[in-house]
């Protein structure tokens, strides 16, 4: 049933949906990375971490969720890559993800269906890209809007913004 | 009692439906309570979070680790771009509650909000220094830092309030939920009560449906052999009169099967016609029968056969509808037996008719040649007739006498067996009655050498309601039977009232007696004591059958008490009638006026035989005429010393005959005439002794007036009254009694001794003696001496009005006394004769 609920969210990512390559991660960034992943993860482009800067997770992924948070006023746009594309394309191999977050905030999330089908890690936020004061640069968003079910005390906790790393953990 | 088991599962029965909406309520409320609280939860969604309160918190955190930041920058420790971060850090933090809401909960905690406005504003200052080139700003760094340390406590203030706020909202929203719990709670125990009890009550139903079951299984067995053991047919039936069940019986009886006659319906089981059908249409109508309805008879159809059956239905209104019990009767025997009895019945019958009408015939035809032969007989004894032939005739004559009665007795024997003789009850008088069969016996008796007289009982009344001809035919039998057995001496007739409604008389004889074993036996037909007596006394033996059978008819018992060679008496007791309004039995031994001759004007037979006997037992002369024409020759041509006249009569009425004698100058011209009238009016009378009648009496006859008025008109001038008034006495005797009349008669006596000399005493004077007269006068006239009295109002005038008193009047007085003290004497039976001597000596000197 969650399935069903879900294709519409699908649809909507379909429209944007950009094929990764699997396992072709982008070269790690000099300088500029926004974001980090590591854990139990196969592939990476540095040491045993995935290292993006906004190119690179663009390479990863595009898609895009309109909905409406809690933290701002009307419908917001938000591009990012998908979280099971950056998943896939970092092989990760756990069913937990510990979300950290700039402010040292952190958040073990497993990886359920809902979690790794609506999560979104956006890096443009109504076209620009985010910054500390917009809690950006990387923030996980949720179609909340489409999928009541994100709704929840859960999701708004895992809606981790100011995001600096993710680790894929068992 | 089963039913009073049934009440109690009524009882739990009815709780149900009340317990169950009662836990339908319940679950309802707690449904209710449920959603409110699964609402309350889902609020809890939009209440203070613990995000939320980690928000708060973290302002505080940033704020700090900016401001170690800031520090480490001033004292070279660390770097701008780090401080840039942690006030950018910071500064996200705190979105405004209008685009954010984060912290929309506190918008009712001024606290809170007014510390968060500080923060906000010193975070939008300091952006501005932060946001300026890196020299600028590191030149402005202490500013900031002073800036910094100036809002700390807002910071504080901020976290504080904004904690404690969202403590107080999530504890009033938990403890509602946990009132509504609680609530829910009781309410679920309170239903579980409920389906405690309801559980309880279940058990207690369960309990008694089962004792129940035991009770209908025990019952329906006794009724299963209730039926089996009847000796009749028991149908079952349902509402619809369709057979349920059938017992034993019923199938022996009528070769029914089970199988055969479960479900259809009894009355074509039995093909009983429309009639019966209607009759127990109650079957199919589904209600009680009436009482009539619950029997008949039918005619069935059944296997072939017709019998005749009984069925008895009733029927009971059970739960489910009517049910019937049908008790079915083969009774062809019975109606056999009826039929067989009937038929004996109407034989016996038709032989009694028959037998009664051939005896009728028989004597009837019987009679014809029997009157020609007496005829005949009577016709030779007129011829001239030797010796020897007139012995013959004799012969002839007796025998065919003896054959005649015993004709006639046959006769008689036959109408009063068959029933035919229906007694005819009249008002007659016994004494008239009587009195017939003796003037017609007395020949006989005369004949005989024997007396024959009758006396009377005091209670017998002058008036009984009996029939006249049956009871003279049971005296004529009796009478003549005695006459007939008894050689010398005497018969009597006594007759009585005895038990107030029993005539008894009994006829009594001198005669040869009847043996004891032939008392019973000559009641019966055909039955004389003595074969012999019937040959030499002309008697069919006939007599006391009919008279028994007579007096039966009549209700009574007819009996002898005899003793042989004494005498016999017949006895006979018959209920009577007795008119109300008796007048009292008059004491005919009381001293009646002389013998008169009467001429008796009257029209009718009946009146005339009537008044007739009346007056011939007072011992009077009566000449009858039949009508008024009649009576006035006759009053024409012989002398009577009264009349008796009929008003009402045709060709000549009373009043127009009274003129014609009084007119006519017979030789009964001047003699007194009594009208005999139906009608009392005042102006009757006027009118009669108009036409001449001296007095009336009115119909019916009172004896006693009649004999009043009789004497009245024999006693010399009605004028003048009479001696001794009867009436007065009588009334006298009646009200105070004999004794008190005698001492008042003696009373009367000493007075009129006392006072007549007094009055006849010329020395007295005049108003004195007035007065002495005025006295008398009254108590004459309080004992009816009429003429006495007269004689002293008119003595008592003389004095008052004319003042003189005439010794040939006074004189007079003594005589009359005398006569009327004897009269007094007469009627009241006497006290001594010594005053009325003194009274006269007195009145001679």
């Amino acid at each position: 049933m969650l399935r069903l609920c879900l294709a519409p969210v699908f649809a909507l990512y379909a429209c944007a949906a950009t094929a990764s390559v699997d396992g072709d991660l982008p070269a790690a960034p000099a300088d500029g990375a926004i974001l980090t992943v590591g854990g139990a993860i196969g592939c990476t482009n540095d040491g045993d971490e995935a290292v993006f800067d906004l190119e690179g997770l663009e390479q990863v992924g595009h898609s895009e969720i309109q909905t409406s948070t809690i933290w701002t006023e009307g419908e917001q746009v938000f591009e990012g890559v998908r979280l099971d594309t950056l998943l896939e394309a970092v092989c990760a191999e756990g069913n937990g993800l510990r979300a950290t977050a700039l402010n040292e905030y952190q958040v073990d999330i497993p990886l359920d269906a809902m979690m790794r089908e609506g999560a979104l890690i956006a890096y443009r936020h109504n076209g620009e890209e985010m910054t500390l004061r917009d809690r950006g640069p990387v923030w996980i968003v949720f179609p909340w809007d489409q999928e009541p079910a994100y709704q929840t005390e859960d999701y708004y906790n895992r809606s981790v913004w100011q995001l600096e790393r993710l680790d894929v953990i068992e | 009692m089963p039913w009073r088991e049934l009440q109690s599962i009524n009882r739990p029965t009815r709780r149900l439906p009340l317990l169950g909406g009662c836990l339908g309520l319940l679950a309802v409320i707690c449904f209710a309570l449920g959603l409110s609280i699964v609402r309350k939860v889902d609020e809890h969604g939009i209440a203070p979070t613990d995000s939320n309160v980690f928000s708060v918190a973290q302002i505080e955190v940033e704020y700090l680790k900016f401001d170690r930041a800031l520090r480490d920058a001033m004292s070279g420790q660390g770097e701008l771009s780090e401080m840039r971060r942690w006030f950018d850090i910071f500064y996200s933090r705190l979105t405004p509650p209008e685009t954010s809401r984060t912290f929309v909960h506190y918008l009712d905690t001024p606290d809170f909000m007014h510390a968060l406005e500080e923060v906000r504003t010193f975070a939008l200052s300091a952006a501005q220094i932060i946001d300026a080139p890196s020299d600028e700003l590191q030149a402005a760094l202490p500013r900031l830092l002073a800036m910094s340390q100036a809002i700390e406590p807002a910071v504080r203030r901020s976290a504080l309030s904004g904690l404690s706020s969202a403590y107080e909202k999530n504890e009033a929203l938990w403890s509602s939920v946990l009132e509504s719990l609680k609530f829910s709670a009781r309410l679920l125990a309170i239903g579980i009560g409920g389906l405690v009890v309801l559980g309880a009550t279940l058990l207690a139903l369960v309990r008694v449906s089962e004792s129940r079951a035991r009770e209908i299984e025990s019952q329906s067995s006794r009724m299963r052999m209730i039926v089996e053991t009847s000796l009749d047919a028991i149908f079952v039936l349902d509402s619809r009169g369709r057979v349920q069940m059938i017992n034993e019986v019923a199938q022996a009886q009528f070769g029914l099967t089970p199988e055969t006659v479960e479900g259809r319906d009894m009355l074509s089981v039995f093909s009983v016609d429309d009639a019966a059908r209607e009759r127990l249409s109650f079957l199919t109508e589904g209600r009680r029968p009436v009482a009539d309805e619950r029997w008949l008879e039918a005619e069935a159809r059944i296997n072939g056969r017709r019998i005749p059956i009984e069925i008895s239905v009733d029927s009971t209104d059970t739960r489910r509808g009517w049910s019937h019990v049908a008790f079915v009767r083969d009774i062809s025997q019975r109606r056999a037996a009826e039929r067989a009895l009937r038929k004996a019945r109407d034989r016996a019958l038709a032989g009694e008719r028959a037998k009664a009408e051939f005896l009728d015939v028989m004597s009837h035809e019987m009679r014809t040649p029997l009157n020609g032969v007496l005829g005949a007989v009577e016709l030779l004894r007129d011829t001239p007739l030797t010796a020897r032939q007139s012995e013959l005739v004799e012969t002839v004559d007796r025998s065919g006498e003896v054959m005649l009665s015993l004709v006639d007795g046959v006769l008689d024997l036959a109408k009063f067996s068959s029933g035919r003789g229906e007694p005819e009850p009249q008002v007659v008088d016994p004494h008239t009655l009587v009195d017939s069969v003796t003037a017609t016996l007395r020949a006989m008796a005369a004949s005989a050498g024997l007396r024959l007289s009758w006396t009377r009982g005091a209670d017998l009344p002058d008036r009984i309601v009996a029939d006249p001809k049956l009871l003279r035919h049971v005296l004529m039998n009796l009478v003549s039977n005695a006459i007939k057995f008894t050689p010398s001496g005497r018969v009597d007739i006594a007759m009585d009232l005895e038990e107030s409604d029993m005539l008894v008389i009994r006829v009594s004889d001198t005669g040869i007696g009847i043996a004891p074993e032939d008392r019973e036996r000559i009641f019966g037909d055909f039955e004389t004591a003595d074969p012999s007596y019937t040959r030499r006394h002309r008697g069919t033996g006939l007599g006391l059958g009919i008279a028994k059978r007579i007096v039966d008819l009549l209700g009574g018992t007819i009996g002898v008490d005899s003793e042989q060679s004494v005498g016999s008496t017949f006895w006979l007791r018959v209920p009577v009638g007795v008119p109300a309004d008796q007048p009292r039995p008059v004491n005919m031994d009381a001293a009646p006026g002389r013998p008169l001759r009467i001429l008796l004007v009257e029209d009718n037979e009946i009146n005339r035989l009537v008044a007739g006997d009346f007056l011939r037992r007072e011992g009077h002369e009566v000449i009858e005429a039949c009508d008024g024409v009649e009576g006035v020759a006759r009053a024409e041509s012989e002398v009577f010393d009264a009349i008796l006249m009929d008003i009402s009569m045709p060709r000549m009425d009373g009043p127009t005959a009274a003129r014609r004698i009084r007119s006519g100058g017979g030789r009964s011209a001047k003699a007194p005439i009594i009208g005999v009238t139906a009608q009392v009016l005042p102006g009757v009378i006027d009118s009669l002794r108009k036409a001449g009648m001296d007095d009336c009496v009115t119909k019916p006859l009172d004896p006693v007036l009649l004999a009043q008025s009789l004497r009245r008109a024999a006693g010399g001038d009605v004028v003048t009254g009479e001696l001794c008034r009867a009436d007065t006495i009588d009334s006298m005797q009646a009200i105070l009694g004999p004794e008190r009349t005698v001492q008042l008669a003696i009373a009367l006596s000493d007075q009129m001794e006392r006072d007549l000399p007094r009055l006849c005493d010329s020395d007295r004077p005049m108003d004195q003696r007035g007065q002495l007269a005025h006295d008398l006068a009254g108590a004459a006239a309080g004992f009816g001496l009429t003429r006495l009295h007269g004689a002293l109002c008119e003595v008592e005038r003389a004095i008052k009005v004319d003042g003189v008193a005439r010794a040939d009047a006074l004189s007079a007085l003594g005589g009359l006394w005398v006569q009327s003290r004897i009269s007094l004497d007469q009627r009241v039976c006497s006290f001594g004769g010594a005053g009325a001597a003194r009274v006269s000596s007195a009145v001679a000197g």
